[in-house]
C-alpha cells in the first residue's frame, strides 16, 4: 500500500494497514535533516534553468525528508502557486503518485489579528451584508486556487482558518452559521465534486461549533486540540461514522511537559481513534521550529510501535 | 434607576449611539457621574463579562459592547475628572518579548477597562525590563503578560524575575495567561495568577487591587 493510498483509506473512514501520520507543515527539517525548505525569495533573480533546477531538488528533498518521516500527505508551502503546483508535478512523476499532496485551500475568515478584529467585530455588527458578500468572493475565489491546484495533482487541502480560542468559537454559534459555515461547506463541496480530499484544521475548542463543522462534510477534522480541552474520545463516539479524525496528540506537551505526559497523550489519541480506521495520527498543530527534535522522535517511535491494525 | 438600568441594557446590546444618548441624559439630569459609570457603565459590562465566561456570548458581542461602553465613558470623562473619580486601579499589560500575538491580550484588556481599571497597553513583544518600567512609572498595581506560543511563555519567567531582581516585586501583583499557559506553569515560575480565559482575568485584576 503506497503513502497516498493509506492516507485516502483513512479519511475515507476505512481501515488500511496501519494509521497513516502526516503534519500540517514540518518546521524541523534543517535541524533533523540539515537544511531548510525552499522558499519563494530564494528564487528571485535565478534564470528559468536554474529555478527548475532548484525545484527539482526541493522536490527531491521533500521526498526524501517525508519519506524517512513515513509522512502519507506531504504538504507543499512556501512557494508561490506556479511553484507549488510544478513541485506537485516533480513529486508525482518521482515518486509515482506515493503521496497524497496537499496544500492550503480554505477562504473562510479565521480569527481576525490585532487591530484588524475590532475592524472585522465592527462590520459583522454594522454591515452584515458587505461581509457576507466578502465572504463570498473568498469563498469563490479559494474554489478557483483549488481547481488550479488540482489539475496540477495536489489531491487534498488543509482548510487552515482557526476559528477557535481554548474557551471556545471566537464567533457565536449563530454568527459562524452566517458569516462562515455555507462558505466553507461550498469551498468542501467544490474539492469533493472535483474528486480530492479536504482536511478541515482550525485550533481550540471546536466543540459548540462542531455540528457545523462536520455538516461542512469535509474528510477529516484536524487539531483536536487537547489544549483546549477537545477529548478525541468524544468526538470519535459522536462523529467518527461521519468525519475522520486528524491530531489530538498534544503540542504543548512536546515544549514543555514531560516525556510521560507527551506517550500518555499519544496513547489517548490512539487507543482512542485509530479503532475501525478513520484516523491519522499526528499532534495538535505541528512540529514547529524551537520544539526538541527528539520530543517530535518519541511521537514518532511511539507511531511507529502502535501503529498497525 | 430606570435610566442607569437602560444604559446598562442597551451596552449590553452592544446598542452605542443610544448608550451616548442616555449618559447625555442622565447627566442632563442631575446623576452623579461615578454613578452612571459604576450602575450604568460598567454594571453593563460586568453582565457581558459573566456571559462571556459562562459561554453564553461570545467575543464580537464582548468587543461590540465594549464600544458602546467606551462612547458612554467619553461622555462622561470630563466630568469625572472635575468630580475626582479615580480609576479602581493600575494594570500594565502586553504580549512578551519574542511573541506578537494579541488577540488575548486585547480581550483582557477591554475586560479590565470594563471593571473602572486604568490599561496600560504595551503591545507585542515587550521585554521584562518594558514591563518593569511601565508599572514603576504608572504606580501599576499589577503587570499582565501574555502568551501564545510555547516558544515564548518561558519569557515570563524573566519577567518574574526582573521585578525579583530589582527588589519590587512584592510591588506589583503578576498575572499570566495565554493559550498554552496553565496553573502549573504560573506556580512554577513563582508568578501570582493564571486564569484561563479574559473575564476571569479582569475579576482577578479587580480583587487585586481591591484587596
Amino acid at each position: 500500500m503506497t503513502h497516498r493510498e493509506r492516507a485516502i483509506m483513512a479519511l475515507t473512514l476505512q481501515q488500511p494497514d496501519y494509521v497513516p501520520t502526516f503534519e500540517l507543515e514540518y518546521q524541523l527539517a534543517d535541524i533533523v535533516f540539515g537544511k531548510d525548505f525552499l522558499y519563494e525569495d530564494q528564487l528571485k533573480g535565478l534564470s528559468p534553468a536554474e529555478t527548475e533546477k532548484a525545484l527539482k531538488e526541493n522536490a527531491e528533498y521533500l521526498i526524501r525528508v517525508y519519506s524517512e518521516l513515513e509522512h502519507s500527505i506531504l504538504p507543499l508551502h512556501y512557494l508561490s502557486e506556479e511553484h507549488i503546483c510544478q513541485t506537485a508535478r516533480y513529486i508525482n512523476e518521482m515518486t509515482n503518485n506515493g503521496f497524497l499532496l496537499t496544500t492550503h485551500g480554505d477562504g473562510t475568515f479565521a480569527i481576525p489579528d490585532g487591530d484588524g478584529m475590532l475592524d472585522f467585530v465592527y462590520r459583522i455588527a454594522d454591515e452584515p451584508d458587505e461581509v457576507k458578500a466578502q465572504a463570498r468572493k473568498m469563498a469563490d475565489a479559494a474554489i478557483e486556487h483549488n481547481k488550479r491546484m488540482m489539475d496540477a495533482g495536489i489531491e487534498s487541502f488543509i482548510l487552515c482558518s482557526d476559528y477557535c480560542f481554548n474557551a471556545g468559537p471566537f464567533l457565536s454559534p449563530d454568527m459562524f452559521a452566517e458569516f462562515v459555515q455555507p462558505y466553507l461547506y461550498d469551498i468542501i463541496a467544490a474539492i469533493r465534486a472535483d474528486g480530492g480530499y479536504a482536511i478541515k484544521h482550525t485550533d481550540g475548542n471546536i466543540m459548540p461549533i462542531i455540528d457545523q463543522l462536520v455538516e461542512c462534510n469535509p474528510h477529516a477534522l484536524h487539531s483536536l486540540d487537547p489544549m483546549a480541552g477537545v477529548d478525541i474520545k468524544e468526538v470519535k463516539e459522536k462523529y467518527g461514522k461521519k468525519v475522520a479524525l486528524c491530531g489530538n496528540v498534544h503540542c504543548a506537551y512536546l515544549q514543555t511537559g514531560t516525556d510521560e505526559q507527551v506517550l500518555e497523550s499519544c496513547r489517548y489519541a490512539m487507543e482512542n481513534a485509530k479503532p475501525g480506521g478513520g484516523y491519522i495520527f499526528c499532534t495538535s498543530n505541528i512540529p514547529f521550529r524551537g520544539m526538541p527534535v527528539e520530543r517530535y522522535q518519541m511521537v514518532l517511535d511511539y507511531w511507529r510501535a502502535n501503529r498497525n491494525y | 434607576m430606570a435610566i442607569l438600568e437602560e444604559i446598562s441594557t442597551y451596552l449590553q446590546n452592544g446598542r452605542t449611539p443610544k448608550v451616548k444618548e442616555l449618559v447625555q441624559q442622565a447627566i442632563d439630569e442631575g446623576i452623579d457621574p461615578a454613578k452612571i459609570l459604576n450602575e450604568g457603565l460598567l454594571s453593563g459590562m460586568d453582565v457581558v463579562g459573566e456571559k462571556f465566561k459562562n459561554n453564553e456570548v461570545f467575543v464580537p458581542e464582548v468587543l461590540i459592547a465594549a464600544r458602546a461602553m467606551n462612547a458612554g465613558v467619553a461622555i462622561l470623562k470630563p466630568y469625572l475628572v472635575s468630580a475626582g473619580v479615580e480609576s479602581k486601579g493600575c494594570a500594565v499589560i502586553g504580549t512578551v518579548k519574542g511573541d506578537l500575538h494579541d488577540i488575548g491580550k486585547n480581550l483582557v484588556k477591554m475586560m479590565m477597562e470594563g471593571k473602572g481599571l486604568k490599561v496600560i497597553d504595551l503591545g507585542v513583544d515587550v521585554s521584562a525590563e518594558q514591563f518593569y518600567n511601565a508599572a514603576m512609572e504608572n504606580n501599576a498595581n499589577i503587570v499582565c503578560c501574555s502568551a501564545l506560543l510555547t516558544t515564548t511563555m518561558s519569557e515570563m519567567k524573566n519577567v518574574v524575575d526582573y521585578f525579583t531582581e530589582k527588589g519590587q516585586r512584592d510591588k506589583v501583583k503578576i498575572m499570566v495567561g495565554g493559550a498554552p499557559v496553565t496553573q502549573n506553569f504560573c506556580d512554577s515560575i513563582g508568578a501570582d495568577c493564571y486564569t484561563a480565559d479574559a473575564a476571569s482575568a479582569a475579576d482577578a485584576a479587580l480583587a487585586f487591587c481591591q484587596a
